[in-house]
């Protein structure tokens, strides 16, 4: 998938583990690990604010677009 | 702890032990399907209803045999018996397999596992049963006009049965193709955290 999630950097940062982030979020610790291993087909905007509320940081911080290689002219 | 049961689920539990019986009373009724064939002809040549009863009566053992001698032999020798007989016995394997898979659906919605592809691919299985029976019925409403000579069977019950079931038949596949996408759906769902 074009889209990266980038939640192990972000915890990695804060000092944080993925089962305290759980706790905080109030989602739990399997769902956050789909999300991590960039599983997951969608994320709810609840879920994005909760997160970067506790993280303390923006939306492009957690969640990176790379594009696949077969793409080879750029978007507008 | 255990989570409360939905209106749904115990919906399910009802038609769960109602799908059982059913299927046992069907098989039950396969065995002697082709006996009723025979007495219902109207012309038995080997004996009647009542004198199998009264045999029965009499001695059990003796009965039995006569009616195994019905279902396995006389039954077969005309062919207006035997032609009743295999519409008989198909519309009953039929309406087993149906209440087979209404079983397996009604199981897995019991579980909470209501938009699964196992549901879909019992709804399909359901399908050929419904089809089975439309050609069974067809086939019994085309042998009686043949043998009348008169187009008069396609007022009988066994001719309303072949839309009935085709229909039941096309049902049971829109059903299994929206159960399918109601999986996809759910499977995209629970992967949106």
């Amino acid at each position: 998938m074009a889209i990266v999630v980038n939640l192990d950097v972000m915890l990695a940062k804060r000092k944080m583990t993925l089962s305290q982030l759980s706790e905080q979020v109030d989602i739990t610790l399997a769902n956050l690990s789909i999300l991590k291993n960039s599983k997951a087909k969608a994320v709810r905007f609840s879920t994005l604010e909760a997160i970067c509320r506790v993280l303390e940081c923006q939306p492009g911080d957690i969640l990176e677009y790379v594009p696949d290689s077969s793409d080879t002219k750029g978007g507008s | 702890m255990t989570m409360k049961r939905t209106a749904t689920q115990r919906l399910a539990d009802g038609l769960v032990v109602l799908s059982c019986l059913l299927l046992l009373a069907d098989m039950l009724l396969i065995l002697f399907l082709p006996a009723l064939a025979y007495f219902r002809s109207g012309e038995p040549t080997f004996m009647t209803m009542a004198q199998l009863q009264a045999i029965f009566v009499y001695d059990f053992d003796d009965g039995l045999g006569n009616l195994m001698r019905v279902i396995l032999y006389e039954v077969w020798q005309k062919p207006e018996t035997a032609v009743l007989a295999l519409f008989s016995l198909a519309c009953a394997v039929g309406a087993a397999w149906i209440f087979l898979q209404g079983l397996h659906i009604s199981a897995n919605v019991a579980d909470g596992e209501s938009f699964s592809p196992k549901n879909a691919v019992c709804f399909r299985r359901a399908a050929a049963g419904c089809f089975l029976l439309a050609l069974a019925a067809a086939g019994r409403t085309l042998w009686k006009i043949w043998q009348l000579g008169s187009p008069e069977p396609l007022l009988s019950c066994a001719a309303l049965l072949t839309p009935l079931f085709l229909a039941g038949g096309l049902l049971c596949l829109l059903l299994s193709a929206l159960l399918r996408r109601a999986a996809e759906i759910k499977a995209e769902n629970d992967l949106t955290i």
